[in-house]
């Protein structure tokens, strides 16, 4: 039997989840709750109804399925030959640009088992995969899938336990832990930190992840994500309240004092949009 | 002076010149108004101008060899010399004299047989086309000017058995006359602007530029400068005639004058930047750079790069194609690609050798003739010297094809996808065997109307025959036919087969009846947003490309099919050039969902919107389907963010992007580096970005030249970047 899994969408010509040009495929479902997430669709599980009314023609057909776009479901089930399918169509950029894939979400591995299917039919393939993961599931759930995975960028959001529960709400110990498993288990990988004005992007919080990721390893990769305004729209749509209406991106100053920061640690620190 | 020094110097020189060209820019708007055309570099016109051509039919236009060639004769006398002691080159023009012209052909032509045809489909037919063709510079470049005026007498003295033959070689000798006449004037232009200036180094410019000229009117050119004095002048009498815009190799052309002046020392490499730059200011000519030349080696040469730093010095509206193979050198790619994202001026524009050369092999061409056949045009190629396309002039609407047969079928008969595509097939024959009976008019009489008096001297055949080039004169008759409104098309047979088919959501009548009411009837909203939201073309594995592979081969098949008397093979392509909103006029709503008398798709992109996040690559493959793999093109019109080099590697991923595209079958991208607020703010108050270029279709504009209308056509695909 086919495995299946719920996907929100896969995206076609991703130049920023990776090397070269890449298919980014989006988990839905995600098991924490971050403040500012960038992408609140793949929260839930399950599919979703997400409302445009500015798209509604007023046609009364809302229950068999809005033909304005004014009511989309977000999520699908898809089983493993749909996605590959869908991988396979860019495979000529892939190899063209050093590409390949990137599973994203959502959390990734939270559907750990399609995760290990579709990896396995990659490596099959031949395509470079990478994961964008929080890091924060099961370990069992996790190292099946490294030795498929090419590349892993995971987060460390904030490294104060209390503040972590209070803005993500989960506790960072399993992540850490799962980090340093990562990391001891030879997997290429990147950390990164998405600055989040009032959250994240203070000096103590970025001194002390940037210690962290340096003692997982030499010289270690450590990306500052830069906090992007354009997921706000976003919430609306599938009833959700944004709680951080009023924050911005961080200037090019305090993002070089910050680089500068990381870098005093020891780790390989660049900076880009979030 | 040191290198350093001379570098600065003619740095300074070029700014200077591309500020005068803007502010010439803005002259050129107040005067002509908006013009939906490339910038040609042409001047305003002085105040109180108003030279006006000798008419001879009743419309007051001119027509045939005495026609033009005394009127070109008597406008270049109504020019002022254009000398600027900055600039390389010298010379400038203030009208083109095509452009008096009131209608393309002869209006007392009796187009009876063929009116109702191209009325109904509005055909853009090819009675009365020109200059869409390429000169091979080198002719001029090995005779000189006085060389070809030589050609000429000898051939007119061979060839002196008619009258006609008589009329043909006194019109060249009048065209030649008036150009030398031109170039006289100028040089003692020159030569007054050098005996005034003080500046000690323009001084020594306008000498250079005063010997240069005086050795090309009367013999060959030998070096560098004195080529590219040759090519500026070969421009400005082409493009002041007939708009003529093809530029050719010129990486290969002027190579042999760079070594020649490199080996002797005679000059060193800022000069020739200086003297190329000069070049290209004189016009916004379609050059080809790179590619593999007919044994395959790279053309890509020293002077290929001079040319790309010519150019980047300028930051002008430019069409500079380089043509992609695997003999490319990579630093050479990467340089072209570094200058799109730098100037954002839509060049150089890449072109796929592999799949070019391929279809024009398939069309029963060598792989040598193919190899010869180079990128001079908004969207096309032609052999320099050798053939006569008339590439991007014919073209089919096929939204109109479309409707006719939708049309038709909806009166009557059976309805179903199946049928309708009979039907348009049928109507597709009709409008095909319209534009090769038309064609076989025009091979036979276009002499008598706009005969090629300019490109005739640089075409292998006219001058020996003492034929006119659109006369049976030239090697090759391989007539281009494009297709346009693809996307409406496909999109509308998608459509229909999804809803009303498969779905049966639809029934046919609900839709035909909506369509024709322009979706303004009680149910019109619904059902075109049903419509709309059907599989299209731009998305993976959709009904709508699965349709316009379907139509393209169609397209293809039936275009290589055509007979006809005159014309050696007809070659299929897609593009619509910049008429997309004039197609779109001509066509009522369609079952896409597309509103009455909308604009149709640019080239063979999809619609603006349907293509999901606008990912490149599921652009690149819908308009892989829409390849005719005949030796023509169906360019992607590609629209890039600049941020999108803003990563890793960026340079290597858009490399990677064009790379692909090409190798899988794609045979030409023309791109925009696009910032969607200053494009948006241009839009508001075009006045405050002169110098904002676009890639308007296969053109480079500047945007505050362009129609409100049309800017908002620009804008609207743009944004889908």
């Amino acid at each position: 039997m086919k495995m299946t899994g719920i996907i929100t969408d896969i995206q076609h010509f991703s130049l920023h989840d990776g090397a070269g040009i890449r298919s980014t495929v989006f988990f839905k479902g995600c098991n924490m709750r971050c403040k500012w997430c960038h992408n609140p669709e793949t929260l839930s599980a399950a599919p979703q109804q997400a409302h445009y009314p500015g798209k509604c023609i007023h046609c009364g057909r809302c229950a068999t399925g809005c033909p304005a776009g004014a009511r989309v479901t977000i999520g699908r089930e898809m089983d493993e030959e749909q996605v590959m399918d869908a991988i396979m169509a860019d495979l000529d950029y892939y190899e063209a640009s050093g590409g390949g894939v990137t599973f994203s979400g959502g959390e990734p591995f939270a559907q750990s088992g399609f995760l290990l299917t579709l990896l396995s039919r990659c490596r099959e393939a031949g395509i470079h995969t990478a994961a964008e993961t929080n890091l924060s599931m099961p370990w069992d759930c996790i190292a099946p899938c490294l030795a498929l995975l090419d590349h892993v960028y995971f987060d460390i959001k904030i490294m104060d336990d209390e503040a972590h529960r209070r803005w993500t709400g989960i506790s960072n110990r399993k992540i850490l832990k799962n980090a340093a498993a990562l990391a001891a288990s030879g997997a290429s990988f990147t950390v990164r930190t998405p600055l989040i004005p009032g959250a994240t992007d203070s000096d103590e919080n970025i001194w002390e992840i940037a210690a962290f990721v340096a003692g997982l390893q030499k010289d270690a990769s450590y990306e500052l994500l830069n906090y992007n305004v354009l997921a706000k729209s976003k919430y609306g749509p599938i009833g959700l309240t944004y709680s951080l209406p009023a924050a911005r991106p961080l200037n090019a100053a305090r993002l070089k004092d910050l680089m500068s920061l990381a870098a005093a640690q020891g780790v390989r620190c660049t900076v880009r949009k979030g | 002076m040191t290198i350093a020094e001379k570098k600065e110097v003619y740095t300074t020189r070029i700014r200077s010149l591309r500020a005068k060209k803007i502010e010439e820019t803005k002259k050129k708007i107040a005067y002509n108004g908006h013009t939906d055309e490339d910038d040609y570099n042409y001047l305003c016109p002085p105040e109180g101008y108003n030279w006006k051509p000798v008419g001879d039919s009743p419309n007051g236009d001119f027509h045939g060899y005495k026609g033009w060639s005394e009127n070109y004769a008597a406008m270049l006398k109504s020019f002022p010399p254009v000398v600027d002691p900055e600039n390389s080159m010298c010379g400038n023009f203030y009208r083109i004299l095509q452009k008096f012209r009131r209608l393309r052909w002869h209006e007392l032509w009796d187009l009876s047989p063929w009116q109702a045809t191209i009325n109904k489909y509005g055909i853009d037919h090819g009675i009365g086309q020109i200059h869409h063709f390429c000169g091979d510079a080198k002719i001029g470049l090995e005779l000189g000017w006085e060389g070809l005026r030589q050609k000429v007498a000898h051939y007119a003295a061979i060839n002196d058995q008619t009258e006609e033959q008589r009329e043909f070689y006194h019109a060249e000798t009048v065209f030649l006359d008036a150009c030398m006449d031109w170039m006289d004037r100028t040089i003692d232009c020159v030569r007054e602007k050098l005996a005034a200036e003080t500046d000690p180094l323009l001084k020594e410019n306008l000498q250079g530029m005063l010997e240069a000229n005086e050795w090309v009117r009367h013999h060959p050119p030998q070096t560098l400068r004195q080529a590219c004095t040759f090519i500026s002048w070969y421009n400005l009498f082409g493009r002041s005639f007939n708009r003529e815009g093809c530029g050719g190799q010129l990486d290969e052309l002027l190579r042999p004058y760079y070594e020649h002046d490199a080996a002797e020392g005679l000059i060193d490499d800022e000069d020739a930047v200086y003297f190329i730059s000069g070049l290209l200011m004189s016009d916004t000519k379609y050059y080809q750079l790179g590619g593999p030349d007919e044994t395959g080696r790279d053309m890509v040469s020293k002077v290929s790069w001079l040319i790309l730093e010519a150019a980047d010095r300028m930051d002008v509206s430019l069409n500079l194609t380089i043509r992609v193979h695997d003999g490319l050198p990579r630093d050479f790619f990467r340089r072209g690609v570094e200058l799109l994202f730098r100037h954002k001026n839509g060049w150089p524009r890449f072109s796929g050798d592999q799949s070019l050369v391929e279809g024009f092999m398939r069309r029963g061409f060598s792989k040598e003739l193919a190899a010869k056949r180079i990128a001079v045009g908004c969207n096309w190629m032609a052999i320099p010297g050798l053939e006569y396309p008339l590439n991007d002039s014919i073209k089919v609407n096929q939204a109109r094809v479309f409707e006719v047969a939708y049309d038709e079928m909806m009166a009557s008969g059976e309805r179903s996808t199946a049928r309708l595509l009979e039907l348009y097939i049928r109507h597709l024959r009709i409008v095909l065997r319209c534009i090769a009976d038309t064609m076989d008019f025009d091979l036979n009489n276009n002499r008598y109307n706009s005969p090629e008096l300019f490109l005739n001297l640089f075409m292998y055949g006219p001058i020996e025959k003492g034929r006119d080039a659109s006369d049976h004169s030239v090697q090759y008759y391989n007539i281009g036919i494009d297709g346009a409104g693809l996307a409406v098309a496909a999109n509308s047979f998608a459509a229909l087969e999804q809803r009303v088919e498969k779905e049966k959501c639809l029934s046919w009548d609900e839709v035909y009846k909506s369509v024709q009411a322009d979706f303004e009837d009680t149910e019109g909203a619904y059902i075109q947003a049903v419509l709309k939201g059907s599989s299209r073309y731009g998305q993976p594995g959709s009904l709508g490309n699965q349709w316009a592979r379907r139509l393209t081969e169609v397209f293809r098949d039936e275009v290589v099919a055509l007979k006809s008397k005159e014309v050696s093979v007809f070659i299929p392509g897609m593009f619509s050039w910049s008429k997309t909103i004039l197609f779109g006029k001509q066509v009522g709503a369609t079952p896409d969902g597309r509103k009455a008398f909308s604009p149709v798709n640019h080239g063979a992109n999809p619609m603006p919107g349907d293509v999901r996040n606008g990912a490149m690559t599921d652009m690149s493959e819908a308009i892989i389907l829409a390849q005719c793999g005949m030796g023509n093109t169906s360019p992607f019109q590609m629209e890039l963010d600049p941020g999108i080099i803003d990563v890793e590697d960026g340079i290597d991923k858009v490399m990677a992007l064009l790379e692909t595209h090409l190798k899988r079958g794609g045979t030409l991208i023309n791109v925009n580096i696009v910032d969607a607020d200053m494009i948006r703010a241009a839009h508001k108050n075009p006045e405050l970005y002169p110098d904002l270029v676009v890639r308007v279709t296969g053109f480079t504009a500047y945007f505050i030249t362009l129609t409100p209308e049309f800017r908002q056509l620009v804008v609207d695909r743009l944004m889908e970047a």
